[in-house]
């Protein structure tokens, strides 16, 4: 059966610190889904994981998973099974008794423990290599191996802090996608810790974006990039456009002039951003005059910035299309009414702290 | 060397001066100590409880100690540190003559507990400093792993930290054993005569002039220190095979 994680009000300090680590924090898994914990190195993100593994016990607030409360309980009681960023593997054991660790805690029949930690071998495509020690695995292999261990005790919540980061680039993609696949096929309700958004997108139902201790946006990545909840969000998924101006009459006044203003946005100060991939260059029946200001290549597009008014502007095009393209070049640009987004003016809504009471 | 020494004078008799090998050999000396009249049996079995005693009670304590020392970094670190050593640099006839005076009046003198409370002031200093330097080493996230894949704490020191330390037990414990083992002024000083162990015998024969009894005693005494270390040794060989690390470079965030 999946449950739910629900965080509520989370609130942790180390000792002696001066700034809380978790401060109000609210966060909600839906059952069966995988959500990314995107934020910073020391934003208290690998904190939030051992508060839920009940390694450490907040100062307020409450822990749920499904209808009950964790807070109190051991970590062995929790059945929330965290996955650390280095694997861990206990030395003295083979690969197939670190998998089978946890079952052997609960003191199950041995030919059980063989038969399910066989079937967990098989499914991370490590069979055959149960005999082996730790010492003996590539790093790859280690980290299924820790994985395994985890996921043979069906976790009720199934938490992985940084688990790609001691990886290679080529590796690392290909244990996102087992780590996507065992997630969906277990339909295990999962928290995964990353610094990385390239990651949070690839392996998340749900990016929470965490800032200062507490959520500034939880949404589907798509939501995330063309909806961000405020300018550092947008900046922190490539965002680079941003025009401060005012909503007025269903316009957006700034710098280049009256923009469409987006469905859903009121009336009031603002910060119209656009997506540098969403901007279309070349003539168009809404096409503003632009003058290219530089045009470098870098691999899958290219990076054009222009100048629209006084106002810089960066695009992201397919090298097709931004070939030719030099500097001091006059260009039409578009920038795609679905497109534009309003964020909220200052100040931002991840500088406003909850006051403690 | 030494060792081939000891061992023509426990068979020689007759062995002068100028004489390159021993005159006529002689099993005198050795049926002599192997007798019950000798006390060197009796003796025996009382270092080796005394030595047990004061290395399984010294292992035990280093534990807790050794995992404080090693594991955290607190205010003071240095100072216990320096405590901790305090009693393997001091002479032990100052700490003989300083004990004698405190266990007088707690009549600990002349018995065997008293002793073995003596042995531990030189002994603990050498578990104690392996233990630190083992927690050192040893990465707590293995613990805290084995926790949330739902081990409880007994378990996790079962499975986890006591495999992970159990080289440096062994050597502490042996550390600790020849330390007591090989303890002469402050048996002397508490045992107050009535706690005759191996050393204090093989003092007395020395005394003597009999080289044929010293001979013989000092290789009853030799062997079940070389015993305990060779053991020692061996078990770390073994343990090089199956063993691992249990350290993490670069853990952190």
């Amino acid at each position: 059966m999946t449950m739910s994680l629900a965080l509520l009000d989370l609130s942790f300090s180390h000792p002696g610190a001066d700034k809380p680590t978790v401060a109000g924090l609210d966060l909600m898994v839906k059952p069966g889904t995988l959500t990314a914990l995107l934020g910073p190195s020391g934003s208290g993100k690998t904190t939030i994981l051992r508060l839920i593994a009940g390694l450490l016990a907040p100062d307020r607030g409450d822990i749920r998973l499904g209808n009950r409360s964790l807070l109190g309980l051991p970590p062995e009681r929790r059945n929330a099974v965290l996955v650390f960023q280095a694997p861990l593997l206990f030395p003295q054991m083979t690969v197939a008794q670190n998998v089978g660790f946890g079952l052997r805690m609960q003191g199950l029949p041995k030919p059980v423990i063989a038969a399910r930690t066989g079937a967990m071998l098989e499914r991370l495509h490590l069979t055959g290599l149960g005999n082996r020690t730790p010492e003996a695995l590539s790093g790859g292999q280690a980290q299924r191996v820790a994985l395994a261990r985890a996921l043979i005790l069906e976790p009720d919540l199934f938490m992985l802090d940084e688990p790609l980061s001691s990886l290679d680039p080529g590796l690392r993609e290909d244990m996102q996608a087992l780590i996507r696949e065992l997630q969906r096929d277990l339909g295990v309700t999962t928290l995964v810790v990353t610094h990385d958004q390239a990651e949070a997108v690839a392996l998340a139902d749900s990016i929470a974006v965490l800032h200062d201790g507490r959520i500034v946006q939880d949404a589907a990545p798509e939501t995330i990039f063309s909806r961000p909840a405020t300018a550092a969000v947008a900046r922190f998924f490539g965002g680079e456009n941003f025009l401060p101006g005012h909503a007025r009459d269903g316009l957006f006044h700034c710098e280049i002039g009256p923009l469409p203003l987006p469905l859903g946005a009121g009336d009031g100060p603002g910060t119209l951003t656009v997506r540098p991939e969403a901007l279309v260059l070349g003539p168009g029946a809404e096409a503003r005059e632009a003058q290219v200001v530089a045009n470098r290549f870098l691999g899958l597009h290219c990076r054009v910035e222009l100048v629209v008014a006084g106002c810089r502007l960066v695009a992201l095009v397919a090298p097709d299309l931004a070939r030719g393209l030099v500097e001091g070049q006059k260009i039409g640009v578009t920038l795609p009414r679905q497109a534009l987004w309003v964020l909220p003016t200052d100040p931002a809504p991840q500088t406003l702290h909850r006051t403690v009471p | 060397m030494p060792l081939l020494i000891l061992g023509i004078w426990s068979v020689a008799h007759g062995w002068r001066f100028p004489a390159l090998v021993p005159g006529e050999v002689s099993f005198a000396a050795w049926s002599y100590v192997l007798s019950s009249a000798s006390g060197v049996g009796a003796s025996l079995g009382l270092t080796l409880s005394i030595a047990v005693a004061t290395a399984v009670i010294a292992t035990v304590i280093s534990y807790p100690a050794g995992r404080a020392l090693g594991r955290h970094r607190f205010p003071g670190r240095f100072a216990v540190l320096v405590l901790v050593l305090a009693p393997a640099v001091l002479p032990a006839l100052a700490v003989a003559l300083g004990l004698q005076g405190l266990f007088l009046r707690l009549g600990l003198t002349g018995t065997v507990s008293g002793v073995v409370l003596a042995h531990l002031i030189p002994a603990l200093p050498y578990p104690t400093l392996v233990m630190t330097a083992a927690f050192a080493a040893f990465e707590p996230e293995f613990e805290h792993q084995a926790r949330s894949l739902g081990a409880r704490p007994l378990q996790v020191l079962a499975h986890v930290t006591l495999p992970a330390v159990a080289p440096a037990l062994r050597v502490g414990a042996a550390l600790a054993f020849l330390v007591s083992w090989s303890q002469y002024l402050l048996t002397l000083g508490i045992g107050a005569g009535k706690v005759q162990t191996l050393p204090l015998v093989l003092f007395t024969f020395a005394t003597s002039g009999r080289n044929d009894l010293t001979g013989a005693v000092s290789l009853v005494h030799l062997l079940p220190a070389l015993l305990v270390v060779g053991f020692t040794l061996a078990l770390r060989m073994f343990h090089r095979v199956g063993g691992g690390r249990w350290s993490v470079p670069g853990v952190g965030g």
